[in-house]
């Protein structure tokens, strides 16, 4: 699909009299938990699906229930309609990996494995940085521990609206947040220094906490004796039942085959390999061949100097043409300054050669599946969470304003002097 | 010839006149039978002699006469070729000043020089019989030194009293200043007449630079520094400059040889800007009509060791042969303005030879002996080493 | 030689024969002749202007709208003629345009390129090789603004700054103007500048006023020393005649609110560069006919402790513009790296799009990074719109300007083609994805 706009955008600073009473109108009209809510817009995105010309997305209860063309949707009983004119409606972004909305720092660099740390325990859901992302049109972030160490801890999953964390955090045990290397040889000492010892090091911890897991799921299942209890270990178990996924920052040919080897194919983790640029991309056939491991690039999405042949190497479009199905990219943003910056990454893709759908996707599904949050959000799908953006454009389309953010069937942004 | 006045007289203005080694008991004649000769100046000779007499080449070709009582060296299936000569250098001496760019045209390198250095001897062993040495410094550096590697002082190691002037040409308001200023004040005292001699050494030299009389070395850090240097250089037309800097000067081939300028590149293979293809920068220049000339990779004897290696990765790189053996040696005289007596077998210049039992661009080869001036200074004595 | 030639013009048919046969040395003279007039004829080809031609482009002039299906001719490096009728001459270089976009080379308002750093003037360090102008004739950026240092210590003013062509391998024609402005230090934030500026400013204005004086005195005759000059006073005399204006880097919206009373006191010329929080000061900025260069993606958080309105907006260009406030849009970084990309110097386009996501019009967004930042920098002359006189430097493009999949074709800089994108390494790898034909129907027209 192009990413066009079909209206000029409305000049920003003015309310006008009708945006206002239609907006008075509509926040009197939805209060949480209300009736349904049809949208009805000029293109409908699924991203799972071709897009919808003309359709309507409903929504109850937090989720979707139902989306096709307008002229033969049946919409339910009391609904109430929201006409977006020709503007188009798509899933919230996801934004794989970020250090945004913590208190205290990310980095807490104990020890060169940290199993026990997990940033949901600082993160500030009030961080006014979350309405920053989420005003950009993405709402679902993966917040992570730095990669100071070797295992910095778990990352968080999150929606970056909601009325309190409970009502936000959607997954505790994020991830499993692993540095290949690449920043662990900074604090270093005995065996982090080096990508032999470091490698022995994350080689070594699964080991030990696939021995760990497999025991207690046998005792569990009521085959032999009570295992030790080692509470460092339990955050792990998580990843070894792929409820929760490895995500592992890495780049460079060696960094990238390795993180695919080890923990791919060594281990059978559910794997996301982040960053891999700096000639990550020379690899791409081995990471196509591991289906288990997923790409995700950012903040950096094109190579230089890796190429070593005066040419900018645009990182996703490299791995697609080497076969590797899930990419997303990111902005590992640990501000403001590139908290909203999600559309402008995907654009870069689009531009180099990924082409407008699977760069759309690179944002919003593909993360999505990669993180496992597939059941719920990155698509419009009926019973997947109803975070919506609406604006008159793709969502990669960097001319046009985000409209409209909804997360779980409810406005959380509607910009100021917008009117359907 | 001991009482006659007038061979007296000429006895000493030939012993004012150059700064020959220290006089030691020799043959009067030496002798090189029968080897492959390499001038440099000419085709390669299959079998030849070459003759020296009193630290000179006196003869060197096909059908050389080898008198009576000369010392006779049987070179047959020999290499013979001139001296390698390294026209820019900083082996052995000490640290380059900093600061704001400065005119010190009055400062020597030949004030430095210290020559026992195992480094001029390794220089020496690995067949360097020429070295250039310069001084540093942004601005008008100073003079340099052309000099012998062996001598028993300072003094004896220089050729000459005089060595090329040396520029260290930056892209800067300060540093064109700097060399303006004291190249125009310069002209300004050739203009009025006021000329050498009867100077003080800092004037002398830049009028000698200026009028041509000494070479100049002008050292840019990179191709684009070069395109201020060109210009910058024009007004001062009677100069005979050599541009000395990274093999990347080969970007602006077609505007040197415009100029027909002369450089100085690092004998060896470079790549083209943020890629891994290999370039042949001493080619590109050659073919683009750019007189060139070689300088090792860097100041380490390991470097000096390797320039005939490096000259033969040159030739496979598609350089011609003659050319990569005459960059490094005759070449390179020219481009420090001592052609009069390096760089090539003939008959007149210095006796610098280098003895090979093989061709000395093949990596299996090995130099036997190394003549400085007449004298044996290096031969290998171990066979099979 | 003249008369020679003359006479030998003179003599036609019989004449020409019975001048020639009577001398036989007449025919050397004539042979002698011949031979001059073809070495100078000779000469007069070799000096023959360079012709360029564009055929056939959907030319953006900028100044005169989009002229569809429209030809450039240029000769010697400036545009002779623009139209649909244009004859193409026999020996012109010709660029196939059809169906294509052509738009002036795009004018970065910063840009950190091809100068090598250290020096007093940037003329005297250009760096013709270095990769950036490469990048910048890929990118479609054919000139920009390049600032070489700034006020240090105590000092109001320092550094230069230069409006370049970004052109490539050849040191001469590169500065457009040197210095395009005179980098000041001033407001709140720098109190001890912002004092000695005020005061370099008052002593150069009474300077001024003694000059007058004196003229005038000694044309009556009278004999009154001359008045001195104040040190320095070189520059505050240019601000003063309006001759360069001040570029002025405001740290926060007080800089921009205390260099507005500078210009009612003064009447300086005045370039704000760093526009993020001059949104609600639009009609202020304006009355002093300030102009502003803006990057629309830079943030800044909102200052709680003041009542009216502070921070970053994404309606910043679009009030600035609808203000009537010369503006000039740029990326977030004013170099080219890899490090950067998504924000580096070759998304000024970008920067324009984010732009017109804040609601300012394209065709005002793509003015913004051609004539725009042209006029700021006092080059407008010369470049920044497609118009005969103008520098022949202009893009073909693959797709429309501001479409973040465009990616230039042909890059010209004083006629001449100084990047292809098929022959260069840059973006070989980069093709267009081919998008379904339902995409190519839901295109909308007028783009």
């Amino acid at each position: 699909m192009k990413l066009r706009r079909h209206e000029p955008t409305r000049g920003g600073g003015r309310l006008t009299g009708a945006g206002l009473v239609w907006l008075l109108a509509l926040c009197a009209a939805l209060p949480v938990h209300a009736k349904p809510l049809a949208i009805r817009a000029g293109k409908i995105v699924p991203v799972s699906a071709p897009v919808i010309d003309n359709g309507t997305l409903v929504v109850d209860g937090g989720k979707i229930v139902a989306l096709g063309p307008t002229a033969t949707l049946k919409l339910p009983e009391g609904c109430e309609v929201l006409d977006v004119g020709r503007r188009w409606v798509m899933p919230g972004m996801v934004d794989p990996h970020t250090h945004l909305g913590t208190e205290g720092g990310f980095n807490d660099m104990v020890q060169p494995l940290n199993p026990e740390l997990r940033i949901c325990d600082s993160l500030d859901p009030e961080s006014p940085v979350m309405r920053e992302v989420m005003r950009a049109g993405v709402t679902t972030i993966h917040t992570l521990p730095g990669s100071g160490t070797n295992h910095g801890g778990y990352g968080v999953i999150t929606k970056t609206h909601g009325d309190s964390a409970d009502d936000m955090i959607m997954k505790r045990l994020g991830t499993m947040k692993i540095a290949q290397a690449f920043n662990p040889e900074r604090g270093g000492g005995d065996l982090g220094s080096g990508w032999m010892g470091m490698t022995w090091s994350l080689r070594e911890y699964l080991r030990d906490a696939k021995a760990y897991n497999d025991s207690w799921t046998a005792y569990e299942a009521g085959r032999g004796d009570r295992p030790r209890r080692r509470p460092a270990l339990d955050n792990p178990r998580a990843v070894f039942f792929g409820q929760c996924v490895a995500f592992v920052h890495t780049c460079r040919p060696w960094g990238v085959l390795k993180t695919t080897d080890l923990f791919g194919r060594e281990f059978g983790l559910k794997t996301i390999a982040t960053h891999t640029e700096f000639g990550g991309y020379r690899v791409a056939a081995a990471v196509a061949k591991q289906p288990n491991v997923t790409i995700d690039i950012g903040p950096r999405t094109v190579d230089f100097y890796a190429g070593r042949d005066r040419e900018f190497v645009e990182l996703t479009t490299a791995y697609d043409e080497a076969g590797v199905k899930t990419i997303s990219v990111n902005t590992d943003a640990v501000s403001h300054d590139r908290a909203d910056q999600l559309p402008t990454q995907g654009a870069v893709a689009a531009r180099f050669g990924l082409g407008d759908e699977k760069a759309l996707s690179a944002v919003t599904l593909s993360p999505a599946r990669a993180l496992g949050i597939d059941d719920r959000v990155g698509s419009l799908d009926v019973g997947k969470d109803a975070d919506l953006v609406v604006k008159s454009g793709s969502l990669l389309d960097l001319a046009a304003p985000v409209d409209v953010v909804l997360v779980r069937g409810k406005i959380a942004y509607q910009r100021e002097g917008w009117a359907p | 010839m001991s009482t006659h006045p007038l061979g007296a007289l000429c006895l000493a203005l030939s012993w004012c006149c150059s700064a020959p080694l220290p006089a030691v008991a020799e043959e009067a004649v030496t002798a090189f039978v029968g080897a492959r000769l390499e001038p440099v100046s000419g085709e390669p000779i299959p079998s030849g002699t070459v003759l020296i007499e009193g630290g000179k080449i006196t003869a060197a070709g096909a059908d050389v006469q080898v008198p009576a009582g000369a010392r006779r060296f049987d070179a047959t299936g020999k290499v013979i070729m001139p001296g390698l000569v390294v026209p820019w250098t900083r082996l052995g001496l000490s640290g380059v000043p900093g600061g704001k760019p400065a005119a010190n045209p009055e400062v020597r390198v030949a004030d430095e020089l210290y020559p026992f250095q195992d480094s001029y001897r390794f220089a020496l062993q690995a067949g360097c019989t020429t070295l250039c040495l310069v001084p540093g410094g942004e601005g008008i550096s100073g003079q340099a030194a052309v000099c012998r590697p062996r001598a028993e002082t300072g003094d004896d190691m220089l050729l000459s009293w005089w060595g090329p002037l040396v520029i260290d040409f930056a892209a800067t308001t300060a540093g064109k200043k700097a060399v303006r200023d004291a190249l125009e004040g310069a002209k300004k005292l050739l203009r009025d007449g006021k000329a050498p001699p009867g100077l003080n050494e800092s004037d002398d030299a830049l009028c000698r630079a200026l009028t041509g009389e000494q070479r100049t070395l002008v050292r840019c850090g990179g191709p684009g520094e070069l395109l201020h240097a060109l210009p910058f250089f024009k007004d001062y037309a009677e100069m005979k400059i050599t541009y000395v800097g990274p093999a990347h000067f080969y970007r602006v081939a077609e505007e040197l040889a415009k100029v027909k300028a002369a450089v100085l590149v690092p004998a060896a293979l470079t790549y083209a800007p943020e890629t891994t293809n290999r370039v042949n920068a001493v080619r590109e220049l050659q073919e683009a009509g750019v007189e060139v000339a070689c300088y090792p990779e860097a100041d380490s004897v390991s470097a000096f060791r390797d320039i005939l290696l490096q000259a033969a990765h040159l030739v496979r790189a598609g350089l011609p042969r003659d050319a990569a053996l005459k960059a490094v040696t005759l070449g390179a005289a020219e481009a420090l303005g001592f052609d009069y007596r390096l760089g090539s077998l003939e008959p007149g210049k210095d006796a610098n030879l280098l003895v090979f039992n093989g061709d000395p661009l093949s990596p299996t080869t090995r130099l036997e002996r190394v003549v400085l001036e007449g004298r044996t200074v290096f031969e290998e004595r171990d066979e099979g080493r | 030689m003249t008369s020679t030639r003359a006479s030998e013009r003179s003599a036609e048919g019989k004449g020409a024969c019975r001048f020639l046969c009577r001398k036989p040395g007449r025919w050397a003279l004539l042979l002698f002749g011949a031979l001059v007039i073809h070495l100078t004829s000779g000469a007069a080809e070799e000096k023959k202007p360079e012709v360029l031609c564009v055929v056939g482009g959907d030319l953006y002039t900028i100044t005169d709208g989009i002229l569809k299906g429209g030809t450039i001719l240029c000769r010697d490096g400036k545009i002779e003629e623009i139209g649909r009728g244009v004859t193409v001459p026999k020996d012109a270089k010709v660029i196939d345009a059809k169906g294509k976009a052509v738009m002036p080379g795009m004018v970065a308002a910063r840009a950190s390129v091809g100068v090598f750093s250290g020096s007093d003037k940037i003329a005297e360090a250009l760096d013709p090789m270095s990769l950036g102008l490469e990048l910048a004739a890929a990118s479609g950026i054919t000139a920009g603004y390049v600032v070489s240092g700034g006020p240090s210590g105590d000092n109001p003013l320092g550094g230069t700054n230069a409006a370049l062509k970004f052109t490539f391998g050849a040191l001469d024609s590169m500065v457009l103007r040197e210095p395009a402005s005179l980098n000041v230090r001033f407001g709140p934030s720098a109190p001890v500048q912002s004092f000695a500026f005020r005061e370099g400013l008052r002593q150069a204005r009474e300077y001024l006023r003694k000059q007058g004086q004196y003229q005038a005195d000694q044309k009556a005759g009278k004999k009154v020393p001359a008045p001195a000059k104040p040190n320095g006073a070189d520059d505050y005399i240019a601000l003063l005649t309006r001759r360069l204006p001040a570029r002025l880097q405001p740290r926060d919206q007080n800089d921009i609110l205390a260099a507005l009373r500078l210009v009612d006191d003064y009447e300086i010329r005045l370039i704000l560069d760093g526009g993020t929080e001059a949104w609600p000061l639009a009609t202020q900025i304006a009355k002093r006919n300030a102009s502003v260069i803006l990057c629309p993606r830079d943030k800044q958080v909102a200052n709680e402790f003041v009542s009216r309105p502070t921070g970053s907006s994404p309606q910043t260009a679009a009030l600035l513009a609808r203000a009537g406030i010369p503006l000039a849009l740029v990326p977030p970084s004013p170099v080219f790296s890899a490090d950067w990309i998504g924000s580096d110097l070759q998304t000024l386009t970008f920067s324009a799009a984010f732009a017109v996501q804040g609601g300012l019009p394209e065709d005002a967004a793509l003015e913004a990074i051609t004539l725009g930042p042209a006029r700021i920098l006092g080059v407008a002359d010369r470049i920044g719109s497609l118009q005969v006189g103008k520098d022949a430097d202009f893009l073909v493009l693959d797709g429309s300007p501001l479409d973040i999949h465009t990616f230039v074709e042909t890059t010209v800089i004083n006629g001449k083609v100084c990047y292809e994108k098929n022959k260069s390494t840059f973006f070989a790898r980069v093709k267009r994805r081919q998008e379904g034909a339902k995409e190519e129907a839901a295109t909308a027209p007028g783009k």
